[in-house]
Protein backbone atom coordinates (compact mmCIF):
# COMPACT_ATOMS: atom_id res chain seq x y z
CA UNK A 1 0.00 0.00 0.00
CA UNK A 2 2.83 2.44 1.42
CA UNK A 3 4.86 1.39 -2.57
CA UNK A 4 1.78 2.08 -4.01
CA UNK A 5 1.66 5.42 -2.65
CA UNK A 6 5.01 6.29 -3.15
CA UNK A 7 4.79 5.86 -6.68
CA UNK A 8 1.51 7.93 -6.91
CA UNK A 9 3.89 10.40 -6.08
CA UNK A 10 6.81 9.85 -8.34
CA UNK A 11 3.80 9.40 -10.88
CA UNK A 12 2.72 12.53 -10.57
CA UNK A 13 6.06 14.41 -10.32
CA UNK A 14 6.78 12.94 -13.80
CA UNK A 15 4.09 14.51 -14.85
CA UNK A 16 3.40 11.29 -17.46
CA UNK A 17 1.77 11.95 -20.18
CA UNK A 18 -1.67 9.61 -19.64
CA UNK A 19 -1.94 11.44 -16.53
CA UNK A 20 -1.78 14.65 -17.51
CA UNK A 21 -4.69 13.75 -20.56
CA UNK A 22 -7.00 12.87 -18.17
CA UNK A 23 -7.01 15.72 -15.75
CA UNK A 24 -6.82 18.03 -18.43
CA UNK A 25 -9.99 15.93 -20.22
CA UNK A 26 -11.63 15.88 -16.66
CA UNK A 27 -11.26 19.95 -15.96
CA UNK A 28 -12.44 20.53 -19.56
CA UNK A 29 -15.59 18.76 -18.79
CA UNK A 30 -16.23 19.43 -15.35
CA UNK A 31 -16.13 23.04 -15.79
CA UNK A 32 -18.02 23.40 -18.79
CA UNK A 33 -20.71 20.98 -17.78
CA UNK A 34 -21.13 22.80 -13.92
CA UNK A 35 -21.06 25.86 -15.73
CA UNK A 36 -23.93 25.39 -18.23
CA UNK A 37 -25.34 23.83 -15.51
CA UNK A 38 -24.77 27.64 -13.19
CA UNK A 39 -25.95 29.27 -16.33
CA UNK A 40 -29.38 27.47 -16.48
CA UNK A 41 -30.47 26.50 -13.23
CA UNK A 42 -29.96 29.84 -11.25
CA UNK A 43 -32.52 31.81 -13.53
CA UNK A 44 -34.66 28.76 -13.34
CA UNK A 45 -34.31 28.34 -9.85
CA UNK A 46 -35.47 32.01 -9.27
CA UNK A 47 -38.28 31.55 -11.38
CA UNK A 48 -39.21 28.39 -9.64
CA UNK A 49 -39.14 30.64 -6.53
CA UNK A 50 -40.75 33.58 -7.54
CA UNK A 51 -43.38 31.93 -9.37
CA UNK A 52 -46.61 31.66 -7.00
CA UNK A 53 -48.72 29.27 -9.41
CA UNK A 54 -50.18 26.06 -9.08
CA UNK A 55 -47.96 25.32 -12.36
CA UNK A 56 -44.65 26.74 -10.74
CA UNK A 57 -45.65 24.29 -7.69
CA UNK A 58 -45.73 21.23 -10.06
CA UNK A 59 -42.37 22.67 -11.78
CA UNK A 60 -41.00 22.66 -8.11
CA UNK A 61 -41.64 19.25 -7.11
CA UNK A 62 -40.50 17.94 -10.87
CA UNK A 63 -37.51 19.52 -9.97
CA UNK A 64 -36.89 17.72 -7.15
CA UNK A 65 -37.53 14.52 -8.60
CA UNK A 66 -34.76 15.07 -11.53
CA UNK A 67 -32.30 16.47 -8.29
CA UNK A 68 -32.48 12.59 -7.75
CA UNK A 69 -32.19 11.05 -10.48
CA UNK A 70 -29.25 8.36 -10.23
CA UNK A 71 -26.57 8.89 -12.95
CA UNK A 72 -27.04 5.52 -14.64
CA UNK A 73 -30.19 6.34 -15.41
CA UNK A 74 -29.47 10.05 -17.08
CA UNK A 75 -26.26 8.03 -18.42
CA UNK A 76 -28.47 5.28 -19.99
CA UNK A 77 -30.93 8.05 -21.59
CA UNK A 78 -28.28 9.90 -22.85
CA UNK A 79 -26.82 6.87 -24.31
CA UNK A 80 -29.98 5.85 -25.97
CA UNK A 81 -30.33 9.11 -27.57
CA UNK A 82 -26.79 9.51 -28.94
CA UNK A 83 -26.44 5.44 -30.22
CA UNK A 84 -26.24 4.84 -33.45
CA UNK A 85 -30.38 3.76 -33.59
CA UNK A 86 -31.29 6.79 -31.08
CA UNK A 87 -33.29 10.07 -32.38
CA UNK A 88 -30.48 12.11 -31.79
CA UNK A 89 -27.75 10.16 -33.84
CA UNK A 90 -27.18 13.01 -35.73
CA UNK A 91 -25.73 15.38 -33.76
CA UNK A 92 -22.99 12.44 -33.40
CA UNK A 93 -21.99 12.71 -29.44
CA UNK A 94 -21.55 9.33 -28.29
CA UNK A 95 -18.13 8.69 -26.62
CA UNK A 96 -17.34 12.48 -26.92
CA UNK A 97 -16.77 15.21 -23.94
CA UNK A 98 -19.06 16.86 -25.39
CA UNK A 99 -22.03 14.27 -24.98
CA UNK A 100 -20.35 13.98 -21.57
CA UNK A 101 -21.01 17.29 -20.91
CA UNK A 102 -24.44 16.58 -21.91
CA UNK A 103 -25.11 14.13 -19.86
CA UNK A 104 -23.46 15.89 -16.75
CA UNK A 105 -25.69 19.01 -17.66
CA UNK A 106 -28.85 17.12 -17.52
CA UNK A 107 -27.94 15.95 -14.13
CA UNK A 108 -26.48 19.22 -12.68
CA UNK A 109 -28.98 21.83 -14.30
CA UNK A 110 -31.65 20.27 -11.41
CA UNK A 111 -29.52 20.45 -8.23
CA UNK A 112 -28.48 24.06 -9.20
CA UNK A 113 -32.02 25.27 -9.43
CA UNK A 114 -33.09 23.41 -6.32
CA UNK A 115 -30.60 24.77 -4.27
CA UNK A 116 -30.82 28.59 -5.81
CA UNK A 117 -34.75 27.39 -5.54
CA UNK A 118 -35.12 26.68 -1.84
CA UNK A 119 -32.57 29.85 -1.16
CA UNK A 120 -34.43 32.33 -3.12
CA UNK A 121 -37.74 30.93 -1.73
CA UNK A 122 -35.97 32.52 2.13
CA UNK A 123 -35.47 35.89 0.49
CA UNK A 124 -38.49 36.33 -2.33
CA UNK A 125 -41.38 37.50 0.06
CA UNK A 126 -39.20 40.34 2.08
CA UNK A 127 -37.56 41.11 -1.33
CA UNK A 128 -40.71 41.67 -3.39
CA UNK A 129 -42.33 43.49 -1.08
CA UNK A 130 -39.98 45.74 -0.36
CA UNK A 131 -39.12 46.37 -4.18
CA UNK A 132 -42.96 46.91 -4.83
CA UNK A 133 -43.20 49.57 -1.71
CA UNK A 134 -40.54 51.53 -3.56
CA UNK A 135 -42.04 51.06 -7.36
CA UNK A 136 -39.89 48.80 -8.41
CA UNK A 137 -40.41 47.06 -11.74
CA UNK A 138 -40.90 43.21 -12.24
CA UNK A 139 -37.32 42.82 -13.99
CA UNK A 140 -35.35 44.91 -11.53
CA UNK A 141 -36.85 43.47 -8.74
CA UNK A 142 -35.93 40.14 -10.11
CA UNK A 143 -32.48 41.52 -10.90
CA UNK A 144 -32.28 42.60 -7.92
CA UNK A 145 -33.35 39.15 -6.34
CA UNK A 146 -30.29 37.58 -8.28
CA UNK A 147 -27.96 40.64 -6.90
CA UNK A 148 -29.41 39.28 -3.33
CA UNK A 149 -27.76 36.02 -4.04
CA UNK A 150 -24.59 36.18 -4.99
CA UNK A 151 -23.36 34.94 -2.58
CA UNK A 152 -24.97 31.81 -2.52
CA UNK A 153 -23.83 31.33 -6.29
CA UNK A 154 -20.75 30.36 -5.00
CA UNK A 155 -21.47 27.51 -3.00
CA UNK A 156 -24.11 26.26 -5.54
CA UNK A 157 -20.93 26.29 -8.03
CA UNK A 158 -19.06 24.15 -5.85
CA UNK A 159 -21.56 21.74 -5.58
CA UNK A 160 -22.26 21.87 -9.18
CA UNK A 161 -18.64 21.13 -9.91
CA UNK A 162 -17.96 18.75 -7.08
CA UNK A 163 -20.86 16.70 -8.72
CA UNK A 164 -19.41 17.03 -12.07
CA UNK A 165 -15.87 16.17 -11.10
CA UNK A 166 -17.04 13.40 -9.27
CA UNK A 167 -19.60 12.01 -11.10
CA UNK A 168 -18.88 8.11 -12.59
CA UNK A 169 -22.27 6.74 -13.82
CA UNK A 170 -23.50 8.81 -16.75
CA UNK A 171 -19.90 9.78 -17.72
CA UNK A 172 -18.68 6.26 -18.08
CA UNK A 173 -21.69 5.16 -20.06
CA UNK A 174 -22.27 9.04 -22.61
CA UNK A 175 -18.15 8.78 -22.85
CA UNK A 176 -16.93 4.96 -23.07
CA UNK A 177 -13.83 5.86 -20.79
CA UNK A 178 -11.80 5.40 -24.04
CA UNK A 179 -8.18 6.39 -23.50
CA UNK A 180 -6.75 10.27 -24.86
CA UNK A 181 -10.54 10.89 -25.80
CA UNK A 182 -12.76 10.53 -22.71
CA UNK A 183 -11.38 9.11 -19.95
CA UNK A 184 -11.86 11.29 -16.92
CA UNK A 185 -10.38 11.04 -13.45
CA UNK A 186 -12.99 8.96 -11.86
CA UNK A 187 -13.38 7.13 -14.81
CA UNK A 188 -9.78 6.26 -15.03
CA UNK A 189 -10.12 5.37 -11.33
CA UNK A 190 -12.10 2.47 -11.60
CA UNK A 191 -10.97 1.05 -14.70
CA UNK A 192 -7.66 0.75 -13.23
CA UNK A 193 -8.59 -0.59 -9.78
CA UNK A 194 -10.37 -3.17 -11.76
CA UNK A 195 -7.08 -3.86 -13.21
CA UNK A 196 -5.41 -3.79 -9.68
CA UNK A 197 -3.40 -1.22 -10.91
CA UNK A 198 -3.69 1.15 -7.83
CA UNK A 199 -0.59 3.61 -8.55
CA UNK A 200 -2.11 5.52 -10.98
CA UNK A 201 -5.81 5.19 -9.31
CA UNK A 202 -3.84 6.70 -6.05
CA UNK A 203 -2.47 9.44 -8.32
CA UNK A 204 -5.46 10.07 -9.65
CA UNK A 205 -7.35 10.50 -6.54
CA UNK A 206 -4.60 12.61 -4.57
CA UNK A 207 -4.81 14.97 -7.34
CA UNK A 208 -9.13 14.96 -7.32
CA UNK A 209 -8.69 15.84 -3.98
CA UNK A 210 -6.25 18.60 -4.44
CA UNK A 211 -8.10 20.12 -7.22
CA UNK A 212 -11.54 20.03 -5.14
CA UNK A 213 -9.43 21.57 -2.10
CA UNK A 214 -7.92 24.42 -4.40
CA UNK A 215 -11.07 25.38 -5.98
CA UNK A 216 -12.70 25.50 -2.78
CA UNK A 217 -10.03 27.91 -0.87
CA UNK A 218 -10.08 30.08 -4.40
CA UNK A 219 -14.16 30.22 -3.90
CA UNK A 220 -14.04 30.77 -0.29
CA UNK A 221 -11.52 33.93 -0.17
CA UNK A 222 -13.78 35.70 -3.77
CA UNK A 223 -16.95 34.85 -1.60
CA UNK A 224 -15.15 36.93 1.46
CA UNK A 225 -14.32 39.82 -0.96
CA UNK A 226 -17.71 39.47 -2.11
CA UNK A 227 -19.55 39.99 0.84
CA UNK A 228 -17.42 42.34 2.09
CA UNK B 1 -57.26 56.02 -2.21
CA UNK B 2 -60.17 54.22 -0.44
CA UNK B 3 -61.50 51.01 0.30
CA UNK B 4 -65.10 50.27 -0.53
CA UNK B 5 -64.90 46.78 0.75
CA UNK B 6 -62.02 44.12 1.45
CA UNK B 7 -62.21 40.40 2.70
CA UNK B 8 -59.16 38.40 2.95
CA UNK B 9 -59.21 35.36 4.37
CA UNK B 10 -56.70 32.65 5.81
CA UNK B 11 -58.38 28.59 5.85
CA UNK B 12 -61.16 29.80 7.87
CA UNK B 13 -59.90 32.69 9.49
CA UNK B 14 -60.84 36.06 8.66
CA UNK B 15 -57.97 38.48 9.10
CA UNK B 16 -59.46 41.44 7.08
CA UNK B 17 -63.05 42.47 6.79
CA UNK B 18 -63.19 46.37 6.38
CA UNK B 19 -65.56 48.56 4.36
CA UNK B 20 -66.11 51.80 3.54
CA UNK B 21 -62.85 53.66 4.75
CA UNK B 22 -61.66 56.68 2.82
CA UNK B 23 -57.48 57.78 3.41
CA UNK B 24 -57.43 61.63 2.03
CA UNK B 25 -54.44 62.94 1.01
CA UNK B 26 -52.81 65.59 3.35
CA UNK B 27 -53.65 63.87 6.43
CA UNK B 28 -52.11 61.16 8.45
CA UNK B 29 -54.10 57.79 9.67
CA UNK B 30 -52.85 55.52 12.09
CA UNK B 31 -54.09 52.10 12.44
CA UNK B 32 -53.90 50.71 15.84
CA UNK B 33 -55.10 47.06 17.35
CA UNK B 34 -53.56 44.36 19.13
CA UNK B 35 -50.95 41.59 17.53
CA UNK B 36 -52.68 39.54 15.06
CA UNK B 37 -56.09 42.14 14.38
CA UNK B 38 -55.30 42.74 11.02
CA UNK B 39 -53.29 45.95 10.79
CA UNK B 40 -50.40 44.17 8.68
CA UNK B 41 -53.46 42.53 6.28
CA UNK B 42 -54.90 46.25 5.60
CA UNK B 43 -51.52 47.81 5.12
CA UNK B 44 -50.82 45.07 2.64
CA UNK B 45 -54.14 45.66 0.90
CA UNK B 46 -53.74 49.23 0.53
CA UNK B 47 -50.13 48.88 -0.53
CA UNK B 48 -51.00 46.74 -3.53
CA UNK B 49 -48.74 43.33 -1.99
CA UNK B 50 -51.73 41.65 -1.02
CA UNK B 51 -54.88 40.78 -3.21
CA UNK B 52 -57.92 40.23 -1.07
CA UNK B 53 -60.38 37.12 -1.50
CA UNK B 54 -63.48 40.46 -1.93
CA UNK B 55 -62.86 44.15 -3.01
CA UNK B 56 -59.78 46.00 -2.81
CA UNK B 57 -58.24 49.37 -2.81
CA UNK B 58 -59.47 52.14 -4.72
CA UNK B 59 -57.15 54.10 -6.59
CA UNK B 60 -58.42 57.87 -7.97
CA UNK B 61 -56.45 59.26 -11.10
CA UNK B 62 -52.63 59.51 -10.91
CA UNK B 63 -52.70 58.23 -7.41
CA UNK B 64 -50.02 56.25 -5.99
CA UNK B 65 -48.70 54.17 -3.59
CA UNK B 66 -45.21 54.29 -1.64
CA UNK B 67 -45.22 50.85 1.41
CA UNK B 68 -42.62 50.27 3.86
CA UNK B 69 -42.94 46.73 5.00
CA UNK B 70 -42.97 45.76 8.39
CA UNK B 71 -39.62 44.11 7.70
CA UNK B 72 -36.85 46.53 6.74
CA UNK B 73 -35.08 44.51 4.71
CA UNK B 74 -31.55 45.90 3.14
CA UNK B 75 -30.31 45.07 0.12
CA UNK B 76 -26.86 44.62 -1.24
CA UNK B 77 -24.75 47.68 -1.69
CA UNK B 78 -24.45 51.02 0.48
CA UNK B 79 -27.03 52.62 2.59
CA UNK B 80 -26.75 55.47 -0.11
CA UNK B 81 -27.77 52.83 -3.18
CA UNK B 82 -30.81 51.23 -1.36
CA UNK B 83 -31.70 55.05 -0.53
CA UNK B 84 -31.50 55.80 -4.22
CA UNK B 85 -33.13 52.89 -5.56
CA UNK B 86 -36.82 54.73 -3.64
CA UNK B 87 -35.47 57.68 -5.68
CA UNK B 88 -37.68 58.24 -8.93
CA UNK B 89 -34.77 57.82 -11.33
CA UNK B 90 -32.72 55.63 -8.57
CA UNK B 91 -30.46 58.05 -7.93
CA UNK B 92 -28.78 59.06 -5.01
CA UNK B 93 -29.71 62.91 -5.80
CA UNK B 94 -30.00 65.98 -2.87
CA UNK B 95 -33.46 64.79 -1.93
CA UNK B 96 -32.03 61.26 -0.61
CA UNK B 97 -28.91 63.18 0.96
CA UNK B 98 -31.09 65.40 2.84
CA UNK B 99 -33.37 62.31 3.97
CA UNK B 100 -30.58 60.50 5.42
CA UNK B 101 -29.13 63.88 6.85
CA UNK B 102 -32.71 64.34 8.64
CA UNK B 103 -33.04 60.51 9.84
CA UNK B 104 -28.93 60.99 11.29
CA UNK B 105 -27.39 58.66 9.12
CA UNK B 106 -25.37 61.30 7.05
CA UNK B 107 -22.10 59.17 8.52
CA UNK B 108 -23.33 55.62 7.08
CA UNK B 109 -23.52 56.85 3.37
CA UNK B 110 -20.85 54.26 2.22
CA UNK B 111 -21.43 51.88 4.84
CA UNK B 112 -22.98 48.27 3.39
CA UNK B 113 -26.46 48.14 4.44
CA UNK B 114 -26.41 45.00 5.32
CA UNK B 115 -23.81 45.54 7.96
CA UNK B 116 -26.12 47.79 9.21
CA UNK B 117 -27.90 48.04 12.78
CA UNK B 118 -31.97 47.25 13.19
CA UNK B 119 -32.62 50.45 14.05
CA UNK B 120 -30.22 52.32 11.22
CA UNK B 121 -31.91 49.48 8.64
CA UNK B 122 -35.13 50.81 9.74
CA UNK B 123 -34.35 54.55 9.29
CA UNK B 124 -32.80 53.88 6.11
CA UNK B 125 -36.06 51.57 4.84
CA UNK B 126 -37.86 55.00 5.80
CA UNK B 127 -35.61 57.17 3.64
CA UNK B 128 -36.31 55.01 0.93
CA UNK B 129 -40.15 55.39 0.60
CA UNK B 130 -39.72 58.68 1.40
CA UNK B 131 -37.24 59.49 -1.34
CA UNK B 132 -40.21 58.38 -3.77
CA UNK B 133 -42.70 60.50 -4.98
CA UNK B 134 -46.04 59.67 -3.81
CA UNK B 135 -49.65 60.69 -3.36
CA UNK B 136 -49.74 58.04 -0.75
CA UNK B 137 -47.63 55.87 1.87
CA UNK B 138 -48.21 53.21 4.05
CA UNK B 139 -46.18 52.60 6.56
CA UNK B 140 -46.06 49.53 8.42
CA UNK B 141 -44.45 50.15 11.99
CA UNK B 142 -41.83 52.57 10.72
CA UNK B 143 -40.19 53.54 14.14
CA UNK B 144 -40.79 50.08 16.28
CA UNK B 145 -37.07 49.48 16.19
CA UNK B 146 -35.87 53.08 16.36
CA UNK B 147 -34.76 54.90 20.08
CA UNK B 148 -36.93 57.72 20.91
CA UNK B 149 -34.86 61.00 19.24
CA UNK B 150 -34.74 58.63 15.96
CA UNK B 151 -38.64 58.16 16.32
CA UNK B 152 -39.48 61.86 16.57
CA UNK B 153 -36.98 62.60 13.92
CA UNK B 154 -38.71 60.05 11.87
CA UNK B 155 -42.81 61.52 13.27
CA UNK B 156 -40.97 65.29 12.41
CA UNK B 157 -39.99 63.94 7.94
CA UNK B 158 -43.32 61.94 8.22
CA UNK B 159 -45.57 65.47 8.81
CA UNK B 160 -43.20 67.32 6.54
CA UNK B 161 -43.44 65.38 3.77
CA UNK B 162 -47.59 65.12 4.34
CA UNK B 163 -47.44 68.54 4.42
CA UNK B 164 -45.62 69.57 1.86
CA UNK B 165 -46.34 67.08 -0.34
CA UNK B 166 -49.93 66.76 0.16
CA UNK B 167 -49.65 63.28 0.90
CA UNK B 168 -51.93 60.90 2.67
CA UNK B 169 -50.03 58.63 5.15
CA UNK B 170 -51.38 55.50 6.94
CA UNK B 171 -49.12 54.69 9.83
CA UNK B 172 -49.93 51.33 11.83
CA UNK B 173 -48.46 51.89 15.29
CA UNK B 174 -48.72 49.85 18.23
CA UNK B 175 -47.64 53.41 20.04
CA UNK B 176 -51.07 55.68 21.63
CA UNK B 177 -48.76 58.42 22.39
CA UNK B 178 -46.83 58.23 18.89
CA UNK B 179 -50.82 58.41 17.09
CA UNK B 180 -51.38 61.42 19.50
CA UNK B 181 -48.73 63.06 18.73
CA UNK B 182 -49.38 62.26 14.84
CA UNK B 183 -52.44 61.34 13.48
CA UNK B 184 -55.29 63.65 12.18
CA UNK B 185 -57.43 60.18 11.97
CA UNK B 186 -57.40 57.06 13.84
CA UNK B 187 -58.65 53.45 13.42
CA UNK B 188 -58.77 50.88 15.91
CA UNK B 189 -59.12 47.30 14.91
CA UNK B 190 -60.28 43.79 16.49
CA UNK B 191 -60.71 40.68 14.86
CA UNK B 192 -59.89 42.02 11.27
CA UNK B 193 -62.49 44.85 11.20
CA UNK B 194 -62.60 48.32 12.29
CA UNK B 195 -64.22 48.63 15.47
CA UNK B 196 -63.49 52.40 16.02
CA UNK B 197 -62.40 55.73 13.72
CA UNK B 198 -62.30 58.82 13.99
CA UNK B 199 -60.08 62.15 14.71
CA UNK B 200 -57.48 60.46 16.78
CA UNK B 201 -57.50 63.38 19.37
CA UNK B 202 -61.11 62.17 19.91
CA UNK B 203 -61.36 58.61 20.12
CA UNK B 204 -57.96 57.71 21.73
CA UNK B 205 -59.61 60.49 24.83
CA UNK B 206 -62.71 59.02 24.53
CA UNK B 207 -63.24 56.32 23.56
CA UNK B 208 -66.63 54.97 22.59
CA UNK B 209 -66.22 51.38 22.24
CA UNK B 210 -65.01 48.58 24.81
CA UNK B 211 -62.26 47.27 22.60
CA UNK B 212 -60.72 50.37 22.36
CA UNK B 213 -61.46 51.39 26.16
CA UNK B 214 -59.56 48.01 27.23
CA UNK B 215 -56.90 48.43 24.93
CA UNK B 216 -56.16 51.87 25.95
CA UNK B 217 -56.66 50.85 29.48
CA UNK B 218 -54.14 47.96 29.44
CA UNK B 219 -51.24 50.44 28.13
CA UNK B 220 -52.11 53.00 30.70
CA UNK B 221 -53.48 55.27 28.08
Amino acid sequence: MLTAFEEAIALLASGDEMLTNIVLVTLRMSIASSLIALAIGMPLGTALAMGRSKIASALVIVNRTLMGVPPVVCGLLCYLMFCGVGPLRWLQLLYTVEGMVVAQVLLITPIVAGNMESYVRGLVDDVRETARGIGLSRVRTALLLLGECRYQVFTVYLIAFGRAIAEVGAVSMVGGAIAYKTNVMTTAIMMYTNRGDFTLGIALGIILLLMFLTLNVVVSIVQRNVAR
Amino acid sequence: MRIEKAIKRYGAKTALDVAGIEFPRGTICAVMGVNGCGKTTLARVLAGTLRPDEGGRILGDGESVGYMPQRSYAFYGTLARNVALGAKERRFDDRCRGLIKELGLSHLEREQAKKLSGGETARMALARVLAGTWTHLVLDEPTAALDIPSTLAAERLMRDYCTEENVGIVVVTHSVSQARRLADHAIFMDGGRIVEEGPAADILSHPQTPELSEFLAILGS
